[in-house]
């Protein structure tokens, strides 16, 4: 049963991650038609460089996770505070109005976003992206930052008060602190989120201001090239230096050891 | 979750709040700390009305029942916090905390962890905290109860020794009454958010007023009958008391604490007093005591502590004849 | 807690509560309810209100897309079908593995090994699509290996076939399925089990009568967090389905970018919702009535 077991994992992390190794390999590949044997070359990334689209589009990405990251963490903690911290009437209808963003196919969210923002004037563009994006990492940031607050005990706070904190002192003196891995997390995810953000983007870019999925999407359309590999191995290799410093600040490596 | 409750806390004594779960024992805690405010009434420090006074300038300590140790803090910082809100600085604080640290015998942990102590020793860290900036009061919000038997036993001493010499006046709340017993000067019941008695230890022991209380306090034996000419018409004898007694014909409780109790060896003389016989059932060994579990006549239920000075006991089944004083019999309200 | 006018620190409180809550909901509010509110509107208009100021005509028209177009059927079938298979292999691949991962690994290797499996979230869709195309298309990796092996046989060439799409569907949805049957399975003690055994139970029996509906809540999440995008997606299909790739989310994709029928995308994409909304409201009466009669 162990190995077995053992087998079946190996297997299915070998068809995870094989056709990711690939994609990595060819990006350092020379073969412009991603044949064997493998010549090592780092002329695809050389060629990013020069390619202006590729570049731009990169920095509208930064650029909006960014803004993405910032806004979203200081408007889903605000919630986060207010949701976890008392028992109001309507809180679990709140709750329950933080699905939509993350389970309505983005397909739709991301249209019914394009139809709205044109019909109201708001239109395309970065403005209109920072906007979608905001509101599919904010549900992650109040789950992250929720998770967070329940661990924190709420007698952490009664304590310094009683130690003579008014309670904005004690929030900032003991909460916040305390508090900080779950909102660099928090953070993380929502730069993530916007990074690797497609669907919506594509929906709200104009042929002037795009991001780099975007931009990936359309070369792919177009034919391939190996400089898409280099650029998604470069993206690649965010995602997961993003991912490796959130999954030490929230220890979300499965259940804790037992005793 | 409290009704009606008039409550008077002697300056430097320490006074528990003795109840079950939910007796509202925490919530008067928590409304004398100011962590709620009443719904009604006043809550006065000496002769100061604090009703509406904010928590942080209330001034007073209070020890969590998790401690509540700022984990991202230092022994030190934590006793220090207290001090820092009230302006003091430098080496006026290092005093006060080494002070601190002192009195619960924590000399030398000033740079550890909360995380890197034991219970106990954070229970130490926890009072220290709250004593160090002298509060008009010291709450305790069952602060023994994350411990182990044998530490809490100790901690019992400790609380008692830091109490006395801080001078602090306290209020400990605490669900077992064995701890309260042990570590008051005053103790107060509840049940239902009222206050049902109030005294010291011994007399609140020793002479409950209720069913309720007697029971809550340690175990007890009731007959309950008719009032007759001299007592209480109950497992087939007639049970006295020195206590005064309601009118004949009407119904009475009269209780004795299992330790008050003398079994009769066979054969010996009766000896003056309430005696009744009943039917051994069986007998719990425990090592110092053993416990006797009799049936009276009517069927009640009687137990007895007694001492093991013979390793020898009777057989369940054996009738026996048991007696005890007519001052140690308690006339409780139902 | 009784129904008392509200005291002065309480109106202070529930003030504060709603400062903290303003910004994040109307944030959403903004940019999807209101957005979702107008793509109700927008699909019972009768034509697309871009440019002049034609007066709004209402229509009911939109929905009736599937049957003035019978092509859509097949579509929606595609879409359906897609649902289908993807959601199955990645419960046929998925709760072995979170049963491996639960029961055959320990401690420290155990937690790496649930990192490697959930990385894949925080990497690209996009780009993990992409690298399936290198390689299934004919001349690919794979056939390039096979021939490694097998210098004669022929070429794999699964690129633009349904397969391709559901192969690379299943990649990008795998870890949901292995996570939510994780969490569920990893509950399951070993005393369980043994406790199982002990009253006679065998392994096909064990699997049967206590793993299986214990891990039934996370095989139900699973496959409702597969499902739903899998009918809603548009980007594998096209990459990897090329010209077969024609799903309810190309469609609708193509209502909104190339064909500039908004209404009609919008109807579409109700349509959609609404369909997978009744599948699953059959599909949990179901597993209610069948499987879990005893759990309220």
């Amino acid at each position: 049963m162990t190995l077995a077991g053992r087998i079946l994992l190996g297997l299915v992390l070998l068809f995870l991650y094989a056709p990711i190794a690939v994609m990595v390999l060819m990006a350092f590949n020379a073969s412009e038609l991603y044949s064997l044997p493998m010549v090592p070359t780092l002329h695809w990334f050389e060629a990013l460089a020069g390619n202006d689209k590729l570049l731009a589009a990169s920095r509208n990405s930064v650029a909006i996770a960014l803004a993405t990251a910032v806004l979203a963490t200081t408007l889903g903690t605000m919630a986060a505070l207010a949701l976890s911290r008392q028992a109001f009437w309507g809180r679990s209808l709140l709750q329950l109005l933080l699905l939509p963003p993350i389970a309505i196919p983005w397909l739709i969210t991301g249209t019914a976003m394009l139809v709205f923002f044109f019909w109201t004037g708001i239109g395309r563009g970065l403005h209109a992206m920072i906007l979608g994006h905001v509101a599919l990492a904010i549900p992650y940031v109040v789950l992250v930052v929720g998770t967070g607050l329940r661990s924190l005990r709420a007698d952490l706070e009664e304590a310094a008060v009683s130690l003579g904190s008014t309670p904005i002192h004690a929030f900032f003196a003991i909460t916040l602190p305390l508090l900080a891995p779950s909102l660099i997390a928090a953070a993380l995810f929502a730069f993530a989120v916007s990074l690797d953000q497609f669907v919506v983007s594509y929906f709200l870019a104009t042929p002037g201001m795009s991001t780099l999925p975007v931009e990936i999407y359309s070369s792919i359309r177009k034919g391939f090239t190996p400089e898409i590999n280099a650029i998604s191995t470069l993206l690649l290799a965010a995602s997961v230096g993003l991912f490796v410093v959130s999954a030490i600040l929230t220890r979300m490596g499965g259940e804790p050891e037992r005793r | 979750m409290l009704d009606g409750v008039d409550a008077r806390f002697e300056a430097g004594r320490l006074t528990s709040l003795l109840g079950p779960s939910g007796s509202g024992k925490t919530t008067l805690l928590r409304v004398i700390g100011g962590f709620v405010p009443p719904d009604a009434g006043r809550v006065l420090i000496g002769s100061a009305d604090v009703t509406d006074v904010a928590l942080w300038k209330r001034n007073i300590g209070m020890v969590f029942q998790s401690y509540a140790l700022f984990p991202h803090m230092s022994v030190a910082q934590n006793v220090a916090y207290g001090l820092r809100r009230r302006g003091l600085r430098g080496a006026a604080v290092r005093a006060e905390v080494a002070r601190a640290l002192e009195l619960v015998q924590l000399t030398g942990f000033d740079a550890r962890r909360p995380k890197q102590l034991s219970g106990g020793q954070q229970q130490r860290v926890a009072l220290a905290r709250a004593v160090v900036t002298k509060p008009r009061v010291l709450l305790l919000d069952e602060p023994l109860s994350a411990l182990d038997r044998r530490l809490r036993q100790e901690m019992q001493i400790e609380l008692r020794r830091i109490q006395r010499e801080s001078g602090l006046t306290t209020v400990f709340v605490t669900h077992d009454q064995e701890e309260a017993l042990a570590l008051s000067d005053r103790v107060a019941i509840l049940d239902k958010g009222r206050i049902l008695q109030e005294g010291a230890p011994a007399d609140i022991y020793e002479h409950p007023k209720t069913v309720f209380a007697a029971r809550f306090l340690g175990d007890v034996n009731l007959f309950t009958g008719p009032v007759t000419a001299g007592g209480v018409e109950a497992a087939g004898a007639l049970i006295r008391t020195t206590t005064p007694m309601p009118p004949r014909g009407t119904t009475a409780t009269l209780a004795v604490r299992p330790e008050k109790i003398d079994l009769v060896p066979p054969g010996a003389p009766v000896p003056p007093g309430n005696n009744i016989e009943a039917v051994l059932m069986e007998v719990v060994y425990a090592g110092a005591m053993s416990t006797f579990l009799l049936s009276a006549p009517g069927g009640i239920p009687l137990k007895v502590f007694s001492q093991n000075r013979t390793a020898t006991h009777p057989e369940p089944g054996t009738r026996l004849r048991l007696a005890w004083s007519p001052e140690q019999t308690m006339l409780l309200e139902a | 807690m009784t129904a008392a006018p509200m005291s002065r620190p309480d109106r202070r409180r529930a003030l504060g509560t709603a400062a903290l809550l303003l910004p994040a909901y109307g944030w959403l509010l903004v940019t999807v309810f209101l957005p979702l509110g107008a793509m109700v509107v927008f699909s019972f208009l009768k034509t697309t209100p871009i440019g002049g100021s034609k007066p709004l005509v209402f229509t009911t028209h939109n929905y009736l897309a599937f049957i003035e177009r019978p092509y859509l059927v097949d579509v929606a079938w595609t879409s359906l079908r897609l649902g289908f298979w993807t959601t199955l292999l990645c419960a046929l691949i998925g709760l072995p593995a979170a049963l491996a991962l639960a029961r055959a690994t320990r401690g420290r290797f155990r937690q790496v090994l649930f990192l490697l499996t959930v990385l894949p979230f925080w990497t690209n869709g996009l780009v993990r699509t992409f690298s399936w195309t290198m390689l299934l298309r004919e001349g690919g990796i794979l056939d390039d290996a096979l021939h490694l092996v097998w210098p004669s046989a022929g070429s794999i060439g699964l690129l633009y076939t349904f397969p391709a799409i559901v192969i690379g569907l299943v990649h990008a949805y795998l870890p949901y399925m292995i996570l939510t049957c994780y969490l569920a399975v990893s509950s399951i003690e070993d005393g369980l089990i043994d406790a199982a055994r002990s009253l006679g139970a065998r392994g096909p029996a064990v699997f049967l009568t206590v793993i299986l509906p214990l891990a039934l809540p996370g095989l139900v999440s699973g496959a409702i967090l597969i499902f739903v995008p899998v009918i809603g997606s548009f980007m594998e299909p096209r990459i990897l389905g090329g010209r077969i790739g024609v799903t309810m989310g190309t469609v609708i994709e193509d209502q909104f970018t190339q064909a500039y029928n908004w209404p009609l995308g919008a109807a579409l994409s109700f349509t959609m919702l609404g369909v997978v909304l009744v599948i699953f409201a059959l599909f949990s009466s179901v597993l209610r009535g069948r499987l879990m009669p005893a759990a309220a």
